[in-house]
């Protein structure tokens, strides 16, 4: 049962009330009984005792203990007692043992020497002294009683007992009624309490108690069912102003997300707007001074665009603005912005910029994305736009200073007439000009007759016989001048330009491998540099068959070189290209080995021929331990490969006679010859004892 | 009272050592201590000067000085009835009259109920050891019954005189009664 529960509550108050009436009145009743018996045990002691002096003042008188022994033995007492009688002279006279012990001397107040009557109620006995008497009051004697206590108490105990047990079962049945009797008043409020607990539990205000009696609970039931029907109507009222809320909360939540939105997003573009546009760039600057980079803030502006918006309507400039940031988007990194502030303003931020010329790239990118037409709707739009550059920060250290610098060099763009770029340093527009400039002469150099072709030989370090060349292009512009290949190879790839130049290489160099064939020379292998962007054609095999094919070359004459790094960028495809190159009979050498970041392992899985140690290990060999022991220990460890090994750049004698020494298969560098004509090749060979093939000569001269 | 004729047997026991010789001095000092027995449990009717006027317990011996002298020397400096004791001797019936106990040692009928009138009249208590005194009117008769000093008690007296007499001093009594009726 619940302890703290109204039923309990009520068992409790009435077994207590019972118990409590019940101690009082054992108690009460205790108490009196003990005093009445007490008072009468006295009572009939006392009168004994007078009893017994009567019949002894004669014994006495006369001096007879028998006949006193026999008074003395003749009480009724029934509880344990002694007797004795005294002499006026305070002897004993006689004396009687009924359980109370032998007495010799007076006991009570007598023993202190004062013989008065008196009766004393000790712990254990019942002490009497009386006084005989004859008619005339004379002093006869004394009698003594002397009466247990034992029995009246154990009377008492017993009675004591027996109305503690007859208490334990009133109180026993009590509480057994009080937990039958008291549903009548707490199964009501028991009943209402259910009620109440479940409206509370399910919040279902619509419950009702159903009154039982016409009492008070009567009355709280029916006060409790209205109580609930007036929070019913309240919550009623309560649930149609909380949807109500709801759904103007909703509205204004939306509200607020759109408002967030046109706060910082251009609504048409869907660009971050000029106040997240400035965020960014105040970002941009915090990433470039961490990483000790530089950040780009570019500024765009579409030409011509309010004449677009005259001519076609806001529509089709609408729809020109929408398309000119999709193809922005597509340019730029993830990591980037662009944003519109308005109008055909545009600014471009890029982050962690390390090299200044990557940006070129970018502007050129931009810059070229204009001239694919826009198709607008029915429209056919033709545009450009106008880019100004700057860095951080170098042009501008604070938001303010870089925005008003792009715009200063957009200005420039738009002087210049349009469709370029322009940066606010002057240098950079320098080189960005000489790009330019480079990219715009070079559309034209191979039909102008600019390229050429230069080789270097490869001598045999054993013998000193040259064993092959390493064709190089050259262009000799007429107003540039001679334009060097690291110059003009990232352009011709930016622009797409190595693809006809490569062609035109490969062809070149095959062409002067047939003439050199002709001339009766055994086979040597013409090196061909591929360019990134070649190796990964898919189709490269059978360009280089239907090239060697056109020139009835055979394989064993030309070799193509590649980068660590073109390998490394997709290591199975890589392996695949080599193996079907390696499956035609072509070798393959890799160039610039030592300044990539090829891993050993991998190394070992491609088919390659030769390792062509770099130029920068060759330079500094002798001089520096460090180059020293690298360059050893790849010619080593190619040893082990069955790799061969050519040294690049060797300059000295010194450099020939290390390479020599450590076992490098061949060299090639300024010590021997520097790039040279085709004419120039055949002389130096026939100088260093390169035989030629007699047959073939033979058969040549006859045809 | 249901050991009232043990009692008396031994009673006769104690008194045995006094009965060889009469009015001996032992005897006289056994009839004393009696008397004074007596005197506990008898109380004088309201109306004894016992009870008012009178300065001392006086016991008077009808004529015999030796038994008077026998008494004063025994009762000398002693109290009865709260009072000093003041034995004395009388020899005709008409000095009675202040007497308190009378203790009749020997005379004739005659004199005897003239000696009895005057003690009714004047609440005396009569005492005497004469065999056949107590059928008479004496109110306590010492008798001897093989040795033994035994006393005999006439109730109709002590009702007729207004004598009250405790149970105790009948328990060892013989009872008697007047003339008229048995001795037992």
């Amino acid at each position: 049962m619940n302890i703290g529960s109204i039923k309990s509550k009520i068992i409790l108050i009435i077994t207590t009330v019972t118990l409590l009436t019940l101690a009082g009145g054992f108690t009460a009743i205790t108490i009196t009984t003990y005093q009445t018996n007490k008072e009468r045990l006295i009572q009939d002691i006392t009168s004994e005792a007078q009893l017994l002096a009567r019949y002894s003042q004669g014994p006495l008188a006369f001096d007879v203990p028998q006949e006193l022994e026999k008074v003395l033995a003749t009480t009724t007492i029934s509880y344990p007692h002694s007797a004795a009688v005294f002499n006026a002279n305070q002897n004993l006279a006689a004396r009687n043992d009924s359980g109370g012990g032998i007495i010799d001397v007076a006991e009570g107040s007598w023993s202190e020497g004062t013989w008065t009557e008196d009766i004393e109620w000790e712990e254990d006995w019942i002490l009497l002294n009386l006084k005989i008497e004859d008619v005339d009051n004379e002093l006869l004697g004394y009698i003594f009683l002397k009466v247990s206590t034992k029995p009246f108490y154990d009377q008492l105990g017993n009675f004591m007992l027996s109305m503690i047990l007859i208490s334990l079962l009133s109180l026993f049945f009590c509480f057994l009624l009080a937990a039958k009797l008291q549903s009548y008043i707490s199964q009501p409020i028991v009943e209402l309490e259910a009620i109440s607990r479940e409206v509370s539990e399910k919040k279902n205000f619509a419950i009702r108690a159903r009154p039982k009696s016409e009492d008070e609970i009567g009355s709280l039931t029916r006060s409790f069912n209205t109580m609930l029907e007036e929070i019913e109507n309240h919550q009623h009222e309560r649930d149609r102003a909380e949807n109500a809320l709801k759904s103007n909360k909703k509205q204004l939540e939306k509200a607020v997300t759109e408002l967030k939105f046109h706060a910082n997003y251009d609504s048409l573009t869907s660009l971050p707007n000029r106040a997240v546009c400035m965020d960014r760039i105040q970002s941009a600057i915090i990433r470039a001074d961490r990483h000790d980079t530089k950040a780009v803030v570019m500024f765009l502006d579409l030409d011509h665009f309010k004449d677009i918006n005259d001519s076609l309507g806001h529509a089709v400039g609408d729809e020109l603005l929408k398309a000119t940031s999709q193809r922005l988007l597509k340019i730029i990194r993830q990591e980037d912005t662009l944003a519109r502030l308005g109008g055909d303003e545009f600014v471009v931020v890029l982050n962690d910029i390390a090299y200044s010329n990557d940006v070129i790239l970018i502007a050129e990118k931009i810059i070229n994305c204009f001239s694919l037409t826009f198709e607008l709707n029915e429209f056919k739009v033709n545009t450009s736009a106008s880019l100004g550059i700057c860095f951080y920060p170098d042009d501008g250290k604070t938001v303010d200073a870089l925005m008003k610098a792009a715009d200063t060099a957009m200005y420039r763009s738009k002087e210049s007439g349009r469709a370029t770029f322009y940066f606010y340093e002057k240098e950079m527009n320098a080189i960005a000009y000489r790009r330019h400039e480079i990219a715009n002469e070079l559309r034209g150099a191979i039909d102008a007759n600019e390229l050429r072709l230069v080789y270097q030989p490869q001598v045999r370090l054993t013998d000193n016989k040259v064993i092959g060349v390493e064709a190089l292009l050259r262009w000799d512009h007429p107003q540039l001048g001679s334009v060097s290949p690291a110059e003009f190879i990232p352009i011709a790839e930016n622009t797409g330009l190595i693809f006809p130049i490569s062609d035109w290489v490969f062809r070149q160099a095959c062409s002067q491998a047939k003439n050199w064939r002709e001339e009766g020379y055994q086979a040597f292998t013409v090196a061909v540099n591929l360019s990134p962007l070649q190796f990964r054609r898919a189709d490269l095999p059978e360009w280089i068959s239907e090239i060697l094919k056109g020139n009835q070359l055979t394989t064993e004459w030309i070799a193509i070189e590649v980068t660590e790094s073109m390998l490394m960028r997709n290591v199975d495809q890589s392996i695949q290209m080599l193996e079907d190159l390696k499956s035609m009979g072509i070798k393959i050498s890799i160039d610039d080995f030592g300044t990539g970041y090829s891993s050993l392992n991998y190394l070992r899985k491609f088919p390659l021929d030769a390792l062509k140690i770099d130029r920068s290990f060759v330079d500094d060999l002798v001089k520096d331990k460090d180059d020293t022991a690298i360059t050893a220990a790849i010619i080593s460890m190619a040893k082990k490969l069955n790799l061969n090994v050519v040294a690049e750049g060797v300059e000295t004698e010194q450099q020939r006679q290390f390479l020599a020494e450590n076992h490098c298969n061949s060299m090639q560098g300024f010590l021997i010859s520097p790039g040279i004509s085709p004419a120039e090749i055949a002389e130096l060979m026939d100088k260093k004892g390169n035989l030629k093939s007699q047959d073939k000569l033979k058969k040549v001269e006859s045809i | 009272m249901r050991f009232k004729c043990r009692l008396i047997f031994l009673i006769s026991l104690i008194l045995l050592l006094g009965a060889a010789k009469p009015r001996s001095a032992e005897e006289m000092v056994l009839q004393a201590a009696f008397i004074k027995n007596f005197t506990r449990f008898i109380e004088w009717p309201k109306a004894s000067s016992l009870y008012s006027d009178a300065d001392t317990f006086n016991l008077c011996i009808f004529d015999s000085e030796p038994v008077k002298d026998q008494l004063s020397k025994i009762f000398n400096d002693r109290i009865l009835k709260k009072k000093p004791v003041r034995v004395m001797s009388k020899s005709s019936p008409e000095e009675l009259s202040g007497c308190h106990l009378i203790y009749i040692v020997g005379t004739d009928d005659r004199r005897l109920q003239q000696i009895l009138n005057i003690s009714r009249k004047n609440n005396i208590l009569s005492i005497s050891f004469s065999k056949g005194f107590a059928e008479k009117g004496v109110h306590i008769n010492f008798y001897r019954n093989n040795s033994r000093l035994g006393y005999e008690i006439n109730k109709t007296v002590f009702e007729s005189t207004g004598h009250d007499i405790s149970f105790n001093l009948l328990n060892y009594a013989r009872l008697v009664s007047n003339d008229s009726g048995t001795g037992r």
